[in-house]
């Protein structure tokens, strides 16, 4: 017995060891292949396609040069392009006289040119929505320059490396009503949805003659990228927005009309508005408004006639400043402010829905509320809703409050001598 | 074994008077035939090594003739080439003068108890209120016991192993001429550590006391904090060649009698050379022999002993050792400190939180580095990555040789560490530590990051109150590393998954290793957070204490009170 299970046990030993052994065994059996130091890779920063000379597409890769990010050197960047038939096979292409494997999953943003984007991007977008590497957070940006060039002028003054440049910068939609929210995700989604028109960040380099002159009172936001009166810093502009009908660039949309269309999608955040002072000529008041709650869109549909669309869309405003002496803290000034916001808020929405119909283009996604009143696909589908919208009757009206006025209640006048 | 037998059995059937004779036809023959070859004097060595031991293990009574006990005596105690033992001879004043001995271990006694208590009385008063009553012979040693040695302790010692036993405790064994039994004197007083603060599981809050090697003062000071009628403490011997003295410890109220059943067991069937620490003692009677996890907890403070007793554990201590042995012990309990109760709960919890944050570091942190390096770049944040590979740009080696290179150079400065001697330990070892890393990332041997990446996981691997799991943590990282080279996250994630297999699987005295998690049982709010202690009301379910209950659901009575008053919403509802 005793000499029986001692041999047991040393059986049983020899059969741990030998499983142990076999299941060490197994472990180089993955083989290491996906084993891969990150200094053995160029890490891509930032994508530009653009229409080929010698190919279907131009493809420009930022690729970062990390030892300058890890301190010192020059140059934290370099701009690469090749005449290739897809974004993939430029990977592949690159090897040959990038010494490291190229990767797309640090890539922050991705730069088509204007000229591309007016014959048709869908190809592309369709491509990179299946591509493991490529993040749908990326940003998707049209430039009205060739991408090639606007990735050679972004050397970013603030930043090392210019990954956190395309980062930050087109991060820009959160403080500014300018830029539209630009990830390549909600391209996708609101390319690929029938009845919406996709929204994208439109990017331009500094002007290199200033524009006509115009010394009046001008509103801020009637300019697209590529003709910001501004002067220094970074090369690369981003103001306003493409529109996108379909896999292909309609037109633009310049930074104040951005500025409705994203209040009524409800995602500004934040918006300053110059408002003449009624009392005062050649003066403005400024105010601060944010949303107040989500707007309230109704589509009305009539038959399979045009829709009567209207969207409500709730403000809460503060008064920033003001350059005249009128007293607009006083309570019973307010309504008449409010009345006034409204009114310039309404005009703006005006403007900026004629040419959302000009361009046939339903950047409001009114056409996801309009949805709702088909019951089934197939009566959405012929309903048409892209053909339709140019002929809706869309009435946008904004409801602002004032609740808080600051802390000054009365102007003492300057007194002028 | 047959050999044993045999030689028991020679033993059995002789006279004792047989054995002096024995001892004495060997010791002429030793002398006679000393120049014979060295084998077979190691065999007449041997020989006589088990007949030695024979007389202590069979039963041996005493015999009545004192010199004949002397030579035996002597020949036990290996005297006079010991030089501790002192066999001394004197004589009883009484009428006739007796012939007495007295055995005792030179520095285990205690020399004025022995004069005030023993020669004193012996050599000086033996005539002291003589007792008419009995006849001299039968009574002597009573009257002796009684009457003539005041020590507080006084034992009848009838055979050779009982007398043996004594001397090696401390006592002082005196035999009278003619008799056939001994006495045993209490004069115990060797040399020993006073009670100081606790040096591994110190607290900011609490008690400062730790445990001694004196299993006495160990037992007294957790009878301290428990004072209950029903606080056992069971002596028992451990091991066959030196006996350790062990207790154990338990609530005879609280504990499952099976629980208490079960430690004598597996206590009493040891059969050891030498088991004269806890450590080892743990090693004896833990369940499973897996690298995994210690499966008792050790523990140098009387306040967590007391916890956890009445919690209905035991706890086994070991004469000479500093630790006692806390069994059946779960996987929360090694990550608990004594200061998570004594702080308000907020603060338990916190530190609680952060223990098994830096159990997780420890063990994971290098793997994790290793996998997002080199398979998930794409966990990274740009900036990072971007920092790390323009630092990796001049360092020769992959990731995963840089990482062992600093892993075994950092266990290196820990082994070494215990012993540099103290005055510069740790001095040389953060000096060793900070230029080692530092010269390493200045000659491009490894990238900075990885050193932040060692040394949080060395802090990590600090954070783990309990040092056996720290030493295991710190050898299963290694485990984890070659998964995560081998197959990136997908490894780490397999091997925990075997991981906690296996944790599920262990049990501590029969009690599941991840008990009250898995297998779900009813517990207090005590073991990945530390409730309020107003909530601490039942004992572990796992444990299946005879009382289960520690304290009402009200345990805050004035709550109560105030509610009856008609102001506050009490806690009663």
């Amino acid at each position: 017995m005793a000499v029986g299970s001692r041999h047991n046990r040393a059986r049983k030993t020899v059969l741990l060891v030998l499983v142990g052994l076999m299941v060490l065994a197994t472990l180089p059996l993955g083989g290491c292949w996906d084993y891969r130091e990150p200094d053995e890779v160029s890490w891509i920063m930032a994508v530009g396609v653009d229409r080929g000379r010698e190919n279907d597409l131009r493809i420009s890769f930022q690729i970062a040069v990390p030892l300058a990010a890890g301190g010192g050197g020059e140059s934290t960047a370099f701009v690469t392009a090749m005449d290739v038939p897809s974004l993939p096979a430029a990977l592949e292409v690159m090897n040959s006289f990038v010494s490291r494997e190229g990767d797309l999953s640090h890539t922050k943003a991705i730069i088509f040119s204007r000229e591309l984007a007016e014959e048709d991007i869908s190809g592309t977008i369709m491509l990179l929505n299946r591509f493991r590497q490529f993040r749908p957070t990326t940003a998707l940006l049209i430039s009205q320059e060739k991408a090639e060039e606007v990735l050679r002028q972004a050397e970013p003054v603030l930043e090392i490396q210019p990954g956190k440049y395309w980062e930050l910068i087109t991060s820009g939609w959160r403080y500014t009503e300018f830029i539209p929210v630009g990830t390549f995700r909600l391209a996708d989604q609101e390319i690929r949805t029938a009845g919406a028109a996709g929204l994208v960040p439109l990017i331009g380099l500094e002007q290199e003659e200033p524009g006509p002159p115009h010394p009046d009172l001008r509103p801020k936001g009637q300019d697209v990228a590529g003709q910001l009166p501004r002067r220094g810093g970074v090369a690369v502009e981003l103001f306003g927005s493409a529109v996108i009908r379909e896999g292909r660039m309609v037109g633009t949309l310049n930074g104040d009309e951005t500025g409705i269309v994203k209040l009524v999608r409800n995602v500004n955040y934040r918006t300053f508005k110059n408002l003449p002072d009624p009392n005062e000529q050649g003066r403005i008041i400024i105010i601060q408004a944010r949303s107040r709650q989500a707007p309230r869109i109704e589509v009305d549909r009539r038959g399979n006639g045009p829709s009567q669309i209207r969207a409500d869309v709730f403000l809460e405003a503060d008064i920033v400043g003001k350059e005249g002496f009128t007293a607009w803290s006083h309570p019973e000034r307010i309504p008449q402010l409010e009345r006034l916001l409204a009114q310039s808020y309404n005009e703006d929405a005006r403007v900026t829905v004629r040419r959302a119909q000009e361009l046939g283009a339903d950047v409001f996604t009114f056409g996801w509320e309009a949805k709702k009143q088909f019951l089934t696909w197939r009566e959405w589908e012929e309903y048409r809703w892209a053909d339709q919208f140019p002929n809706a009757d869309i009435e946008i009206s904004f409801d602002v409050r004032i609740r808080r006025v600051g802390l000054t209640s009365e102007d003492i006048p300057l007194r002028r001598f | 074994m047959s050999l044993f037998s045999k030689l028991s059995r020679r033993v059995l059937f002789r006279e004792p008077q047989e054995y002096q004779s024995l001892f004495e036809s060997g010791s002429q023959e030793d002398q006679q035939q000393a120049p014979a070859g060295d084998r077979r004097q190691f065999k007449r060595k041997k020989a006589e090594t088990e007949r030695l031991a024979d007389l202590i293990n069979q039963d041996v009574p005493l015999p009545t003739d004192l010199q004949e006990i002397k030579q035996t005596l002597g020949k036990l105690f290996r005297s006079p080439e010991n030089n501790d033992v002192v066999i001394r001879q004197f004589i009883i004043g009484m009428e006739p003068p007796l012939q007495a001995l007295m055995v005792f271990y030179d520095g285990l006694a205690d020399k004025s108890t022995q004069n005030m208590a023993i020669l004193q009385p012996l050599m000086f008063f033996p005539s002291l209120r003589p007792d008419p009553g009995k006849k001299l012979v039968d009574s002597l040693m009573d009257r002796v016991a009684e009457s003539l040695l005041p020590g507080n302790e006084v034992v009848t010692v009838r055979n050779y192993q009982e007398l043996a036993d004594n001397v090696m405790n401390g006592l002082t064994v005196v035999v009278v001429d003619g008799q056939d039994r001994a006495l045993a004197v209490e004069t115990r007083a060797w040399e020993h550590r006073g009670i100081s603060t606790p040096q591994v599981e110190a607290v900011i809050r609490g008690p400062q006391e730790a445990f001694t090697e004196q299993i006495r003062a160990n037992i007294t000071l957790v009878r301290k904090y428990l004072r209950r009628t029903s606080l056992v403490s069971k002596f028992v011997k451990v091991g066959e060649m030196s006996q350790a003295q062990c207790a154990i410890m338990y609530l005879d109220d609280i504990a499952n009698p099976q629980l208490v059943e079960e430690v004598l067991r597996r206590l009493q069937s040891l059969k050891a050379d030498f088991i004269h620490e806890s450590g080892i003692l743990e090693q004896m009677v833990q369940d499973t022999d897996t690298p995994l996890s210690p499966q008792a907890l050790s523990t140098e403070r009387p306040d967590r002993v007391a916890a956890n007793l009445i919690e209905g554990r035991v706890a086994i201590l070991v004469d000479g050792n500093p630790w006692v042995l806390i069994v059946p012990t779960t996987f929360f309990s090694l990550m608990q400190a004594a200061e998570d109760a004594y702080i308000r709960w907020p603060g338990g919890t916190f530190a609680r939180v952060v223990r098994y944050v830096g159990l997780a570091v420890a063990m994971l942190l290098p793997a994790f580095y290793v996998a997002a390096v080199t398979y998930h770049q794409d966990f990274i944040p740009t900036d990072l990555l971007l920092a790390m590979t323009g630092a990796r740009e001049a360092v020769p080696f992959p990731t995963i040789l840089e990482i062992l290179m600093m892993e075994l150079a950092f266990e290196l400065i820990r082994e070494a560490g215990i012993r540099i001697p103290g005055t510069v330990g740790t001095t040389l070892g953060i000096v060793g530590a900070l230029i080692l890393g530092q010269a390493a990332v200045a000659a491009n041997i490894v990238s900075p990051i990885l050193i932040v990446v060692v040394a949080v996981t060395a802090l990590g691997s600090f954070a783990i109150p309990n040092y056996e799991l720290s030493v295991s943590v710190r050898m299963l990282r290694f485990v984890y590393l070659l998964l995560a080279v081998f197959l990136g996250l997908f490894g780490i994630v397999a091997g925990l998954f075997v991981h906690a297999a296996l944790l599920v699987q262990m049990r501590s005295f029969g009690v599941p290793f991840l008990a009250p998690l898995t297998p779900m049982t009813a517990s207090s709010p005590d073991y990945l957070w530390r409730g309020p202690v107003w909530q601490q009301e039942r004992r572990p379910d796992y444990l299946d204490p005879l009382r289960s209950r520690r304290q009402p659901r009200i345990s805050r009575g004035w709550t109560r009170h105030k509610r009856k008053g008609g102001g506050g919403d009490g806690g009663g509802k």
